[in-house]
């Protein structure tokens, strides 16, 4: 529900896709985990994190819990894209095997 | 998960290397009494197998420290350093120093100290390293090629702006980096507030980096985080450091937050058992089946003509039974060497403290004990040892004018008498002083005067609540807290503490305790419909009053002669409320028992006959019931109550009293 546009324009495509912002940290997760919370109840969401440009470990917590309630619920989170920032952070953090990102950016 | 496996080991590590501990301290004092230069390997394996289980176990502090002990034997067994009292002293405070650090390994507590820092320096001291010692006792944990980080971000830490991504990053700019988070603690999607840390890591670190370094990064979040840096691989430092300044800094403050970090409440207690108690219970019930396969060929076919056979087979199955139940005993029974074990090192250091010359003489180490009382009678034996030297033994100058030898001698014995295991603490001091019990005892209001008491009276007076004559209050001893205390913890597990002195020529402590806890000799007596076993240890005498013979007293109670004094009439009925007992004293039976030091007599119906009783807890299976001690199960499959004898002569005081 309420996706935003992303900066790829596609998440019309799926039922729940929600984009992540380009400043995605601390301050703007009052927005996105609401947007989480009600993705998390369904049966398939879709993230897309290509935009991405910042991001910190607030945000990175945040996308494990909301990936770990979506399985836990039922429902598979999947990942339109993701930018080397947020492929970084999540290597940094020991979260590759718990966010599973997209190894490439698909084109 | 590695975490894991290992740390199931870590409590048999733990029990053996304190056993370790043990021996070198044995091995120790026995070399500072002059004993064979062979000893010194014996300390040499136990230190040597400390280290070794410690590395293996991660426990980088404690393999570090014992490795300068190592190496300091390692000089007394070449022979390159002499063996002297100085080293002797060393090494045993490294003992002390290394019981600590296992205590709080158990207690999942940060192992080093400020005392451990200091006495590994004067280990390396010891051996020449003066200059350097302290630096490289610092810095063989401050320098490795690989580190592990343990960093646990406080909920709060990124609302005041830290933000943990940014620390790995730098930490990432000082080697290679392998990141393992910890979700553990993650709340759910629900429940997270976005601003608060909930994710903790253990990040490998490799490359040449110094601990300071590493540290360096989390400098902003010190009081943010628990955190933890430890070397993977310790690596020799260069032979020539320069020493730094600056105190010694503990970052391994966060140990309690690792996982797999062994927590206090885990301890569990297990026993070792030789492998010949097992075998021969294993013989036992060989035997036990082969009896019962005998039996079981009387099932289908038996006639009379077999009568002898059957009773014989019983007769067997009896005997085995008996014999597995000693050996299943057994096998909670332990030598009480191991609680003497601590007092040759506690007479050295007491005396040397005190300025008298000790020796101390043990007998009957070998005597086994059941394993729960083991474990409660230390206390009170170092209790009365501690007395012993302190108030017991008398300076050298006294005892030369007493005419006596110089050095005080103290023996400690064990022997089994009767069903009881007996342990004396003797002394060869002054004895009891009985003026200056009986002035206390005055003083404290509990005799008006001495006069006609008997030398066995005014040494029981030593036993009361709050009683002390140290002239001067010393931190061994005296504080009041005293004999009160060890014979109220001998009773507990259903001893008697006796004392024999004679003026001049020292005291006798005996301690009398049962074998076991588990079972216990008793006498069955019939009250109404019930059962109630009085165990036989209270038991005195029991005898068929008539009528006159009781004496009824102001507010209800009743008094007996017996041998020439007054007991007080317990009539068991009353106390536990049975119902169609025997009220009439000519028809019923007087067992007089004794207890908390004073007779009484327990009136019953009759008695049923002697039995052995397995107790069974009545507080773990129902709840406390004053004057019983537990439950049994009788032949017949009903319960029968065992009679707690002090705790009802307390009842009956109390009753007195109101």
């Amino acid at each position: 529900m309420g996706s935003k546009t992303s900066s790829r324009g596609k998440a019309a495509e799926v039922a729940a896709g929600i984009a992540l912002p380009a400043d995605c940290r601390l301050g703007a997760l009052d927005t996105l985990a609401p947007q989480l919370r009600e993705a998390a109840g369904g049966s398939a969401a879709t993230l897309d994190g290509a935009a991405v440009e910042k991001v910190d470990g607030a945000a990175m917590q945040l996308l494990v819990a909301f990936r770990r309630a979506a399985v836990a619920a039922g429902g598979s989170v999947s990942w339109a894209g993701a930018s080397d920032v947020l492929r970084e952070a999540s290597s940094l953090l020991g979260l590759d095997a718990e966010l599973d990102l997209p190894a490439v950016r698909p084109a | 998960m590695a975490n894991v496996s290992m740390a199931q080991f870590h409590q048999v590590f733990f029990e053996e290397s304190l056993e370790g501990l043990d021996n070198m301290e044995t091995a120790l004092l026995a070399l500072d009494e002059g004993g064979d230069k062979e000893l010194v390997h014996t300390i040499f394996r136990a230190a040597h197998s400390i280290k070794g289980g410690a590395a293996t176990f991660g426990f980088p502090e404690m393999s570090a420290f014992t490795h300068e002990a190592e190496s300091l034997l390692d000089e007394l067994r070449d022979g390159r350093r002499p063996i002297d009292k100085p080293i002797i002293e060393l090494l045993l405070r490294s003992v002390d120093c290394l019981r600590g650090m296992f205590a709080r390994a158990q207690a999942g507590q940060p192992l080093n100290d400020e005392a451990a820092e200091v006495l590994r320096g004067e280990l390396a001291a010891a051996m020449g390293r003066e200059a350097v010692t302290e630096v490289k006792a610092r810095r063989a944990g401050d320098r490795a090629d690989a580190w592990v980080v343990r960093f646990r971000p406080h909920p709060g830490m990124a609302a005041s702006g830290n933000d943990p991504l940014r620390l790995m990053r730098e930490l990432k700019a000082l080697g290679e980096m392998k990141v393992t988070a910890d979700l553990d603690r993650l709340p759910a999607l629900d429940k997270l507030e976005a601003s608060e840390c909930h994710i903790g890591w253990t990040i490998e670190l490799r490359g040449q980096v110094k601990r300071d370094t590493i540290k360096s990064v989390f400098d902003w979040v010190e009081d943010e985080c628990d955190l933890s840096i430890e070397p993977l691989h310790v690596v020799a430092p260069p032979a020539a450091v320069e020493a730094p300044k600056a105190p010694v800094t503990d970052v391994a403050t966060a140990r309690a937050a690792r996982d797999g970090a062994p927590a206090a409440s885990a301890e569990s207690s297990s026993v070792r058992v030789s492998i010949d108690k097992i075998d021969s219970l294993i013989d036992l019930v060989g035997e036990l089946v082969i009896t019962q396969s005998m039996l079981d060929q009387f099932r289908e076919n038996f006639d009379i003509a077999k009568l002898a056979m059957l009773q014989e087979g019983l007769t067997q199955l009896a005997r085995h039974t008996r014999e597995l139940q000693e050996s299943v005993m057994g096998i909670r029974m332990l030598p009480i060497g191991s609680v003497f074990n601590r007092f040759p090192r506690l007479v050295r250091d007491l005396s040397a403290k005190l300025g008298k010359s000790v020796r101390l003489d043990m007998h009957g180490e070998h005597t086994e004990l059941d394993k729960t009382v083991l474990e409660k009678i230390g206390d009170p034996l170092v209790h009365l040892v501690r007395n012993a030297i302190d108030h017991g033994l008398e300076m050298p100058d006294k005892r030369r004018a007493a005419g006596k030898v110089e050095q005080g001698t103290l023996r400690l014995e064990a022997f089994h008498r009767g069903g009881s295991i007996v342990v004396e603490v003797a002394d060869d001091g002054a004895g009891l002083n009985r003026e200056a019990i009986v002035a206390k005892a005055i003083q404290r209001g509990l005799i008006s005067s001495g006069e006609g008491m008997s030398d066995e009276a005014v040494a029981e007076l030593i036993f009361q609540p709050g009683f002390s004559t140290a002239a001067v209050t010393t931190d061994l001893s005296g504080r009041g807290v005293g004999m009160d205390v060890v014979r109220r913890n001998v009773a507990d597990l259903g001893g008697s503490v006796t004392i024999r002195s004679t003026q001049g020529k020292g005291s006798v402590f005996t301690i009398t305790l049962p074998l076991t806890l588990a079972i216990i000799d008793g006498l069955s007596a019939a009250v109404g419909e019930e059962s109630y076993i009085v165990p036989l240890v209270s038991i005195v005498e029991s005898v068929q009053l008539k009528a006159e013979a009781i004496r009824s007293v102001g507010g209800g109670g009743e008094l007996f002669k017996f041998r020439g004094e007054y007991l007080p009439v317990i009539r068991l009925h009353e106390v536990f409320g049975c119902a169609g007992a025997v009220r009439n004293i000519e028809d019923g039976l007087m067992i007089v028992v004794e207890g908390d030091g004073s007779r009484v007599g327990l009136f019953v119906d009759g008695l049923n006959g002697q039995q052995q009783a397995v107790v069974k807890s009545l507080e773990a299976n129902y709840r406390r019931v004053q004057g019983v001690s537990g439950a049994t199960i009788l032949a017949d499959g009903s319960v029968a109550l065992i009679v707690d004898i002090a705790g009802l002569v307390r009842m009956q005081s109390r009753r007195k009293a109101a």
